[in-house]
């Protein structure tokens, strides 16, 4: 489980709230997004979790323990329980789909027994078994966050955190990452999405967690994008 | 770290190497030119000191008795001699010796100018001394000058003067050069990594994202570093070694005075190639550690 108490993240560089007093709780196999306009604090949450950077005050509670007190030493321990998949995918361009799922479970320390089964088995997840051999720059857009999603699968995460992960894709392709996102959610992982396309959410019917300006302005479980939301 | 885990980061640093080529090649030969000009100066230390062993072991010190003293008293005088510190060993030079050794060597041909000599014999006894430690032969003539019946004592102490300050300041210049030397090569090599964790951020930053831990991404390119500094070695080795090994038979067999002979290269190849690899390795880790410490801030 997710927990944000009260917390506030002001960026001292820009001098601006990112997030103010937020407070919010994610249960374990909930599928959120999280929506605003741009520079309205949701990727401040992603990063917050990751502990990219640390809260101004406040808790971060992930399964009890409060990540914003973790030593630097521990944050990449908290990270392996996270999957993270990017609007630009964010893969090894000199690396095939194999190795760049490969170099996620090196990262880890995986053994080559455990890499040589997990990694066709999360390629499969995908649908990407068949391109295992090839380069990032052969494969469209929407294949390619399909190995940013695999990559992020193979450590068997309790939480994926995808910022954006349609944004470069066309519709079509888009929903076909949607339907490999619900498909893992339904597997138990908890998803937590920043996202600015309405017709996802619309369609997904998921929990969403609408910020503006900093402020959790709402919670609502099978919300829609409201056409308030600028772009 | 697990061997899974260092194979994995061998192969990755391996890759790197290659994948820097250009730069790797010009890091690989600036490191192998540092320690090329290394093993010249530390051949050169080593042969000065080599040689000024030799001298010092060439030089002796040559005590003259009075005319006057009779065979028991030089005797004598012998033992007394053994008995001053710092004498390694003697050997008695009479004056029949003497005479013998001018009439044979210096004044062959002419030995009629010693005429008479046999019957007045107008040299001395002498010995010839041997020390243990020549950087301390003002203070031994001193002593050996206080026994009786010495006439006087004969050193070559302004060359042994000369050998010994020379061979010392040898020796400082060739620290200082490898100081100077291992500075630049560190400075080479950080640069060369600054440059790989540059061109790899993005990389870097996706590890991080994963949850590598520092110590992971940095063992790559410490790597990295110590097979650049390795290969220099191995590449600065073969070819001091074959420019001594030339030089060696060349002067042995042009230039073969008797006096004074430089140190085998077989002699020498074990320290040097221990010496190479050692700094060449050291270089390669300490500038690619140097670098990740400034730069592997994501």
């Amino acid at each position: 489980m997710i927990e944000f108490r009260n917390v506030t993240k002001q960026f001292e560089d820009a001098g601006n709230i990112a997030l103010s007093n937020a407070s919010f709780t994610i249960e374990n196999g909930e599928f959120v997004f999280l929506v605003g306009s741009s520079g309205a604090g949701k990727t401040t949450i992603t990063k917050l979790l990751m502990r990219e950077t640390n809260v101004s005050e406040g808790e971060i509670l992930l399964d009890g323990i409060d990540i914003t007190k973790l030593p630097e030493k521990e944050i990449p321990f908290l990270r392996r329980k996270m999957g993270v998949v990017f609007q630009d995918f964010r893969l090894l361009e000199d690396r095939t789909v194999y190795e760049n799922v490969e170099f996620a479970m090196r990262v880890v320390g995986a053994n080559s027994r455990e890499i040589r089964k997990r990694v066709p088995e999360v390629l499969n997840e995908v649908g990407l078994n068949y391109k295992a051999k090839m380069y990032p720059r052969q494969l469209s857009g929407g294949e390619q966050q399909r190995v940013a999603v695999a990559r992020a699968l193979a450590n068997h995460p309790l939480i994926l955190l995808a910022d954006e992960p349609t944004g470069n894709l066309n519709p079509k392709t888009a929903m076909e990452i949607m339907d490999i996102l619900d498909e893992i959610n339904r597997m138990g992982t908890t998803i937590i999405m920043a996202t600015h396309a309405k017709d996802i959410v619309d369609v997904m019917k998921k929990r969403v967690i609408e910020v503006q300006d900093g402020n959790i302005i709402r919670d609502e479980v099978g919300g829609e994008y409201l056409e308030s939301i600028e772009a | 770290m697990s061997l899974s885990k260092l194979k994995y980061s061998f192969k990755e640093a391996k890759k790197n190497v290659i994948r820097n080529g250009l730069m790797s090649v010009a890091s690989l030969f600036t490191i192998a030119s540092c320690l090329l000009i290394l093993g010249v100066f530390t051949l050169l230390s080593l042969n000065v000191n080599h040689i000024t062993q030799q001298i010092k072991d060439q030089c002796e010190i040559q005590l003259y008795i009075n005319t006057e003293a009779t065979d028991e008293r030089v005797a004598q005088i012998g033992e007394e001699i053994k008995s001053v510190e710092n004498v390694k060993e003697i050997s008695l030079f009479t004056k029949e010796d003497t005479l013998a050794y001018a009439k044979a060597d210096m004044f062959d041909g002419n030995e009629g100018m010693l005429e008479g000599f046999d019957e007045d014999n107008p040299f001395s006894d002498s010995y010839k001394i041997v020390l243990h430690d020549i950087e301390l032969t003002t203070e031994t003539v001193t002593e050996l000058e206080k026994i009786v019946d010495v006439d006087k004592v004969v050193n070559k102490q302004d060359v042994v003067n000369t050998v010994v300050s020379l061979s010392g300041g040898v020796k400082k210049f060739t620290i200082a050069m490898m100081l100077v030397l291992l500075l630049v090569a560190i400075v080479i090599i950080s640069n060369t990594v600054k440059l790989t964790v540059f061109n790899r951020r993005k990389e870097i930053n996706i590890m991080k994202y994963i949850g590598a831990t520092d110590r992971f991404i940095r063992i790559p390119f410490v790597l990295e570093g110590l097979i650049i500094g390795f290969s220099s070695a191995v590449i600065a080795f073969l070819l001091v070694f074959w420019g001594y090994f030339a030089l060696v038979s060349y002067i042995g067999e042009k230039l073969n005075f008797g006096v004074v002979e430089l140190i085998g290269a077989g002699q020498v190849a074990p320290m040097i190639a221990v010496l190479f690899v050692v700094f060449g390795s050291l270089i390669g880790v300490v500038g690619s550690a140097i670098s990740m410490r400034k730069h592997l801030h994501v």
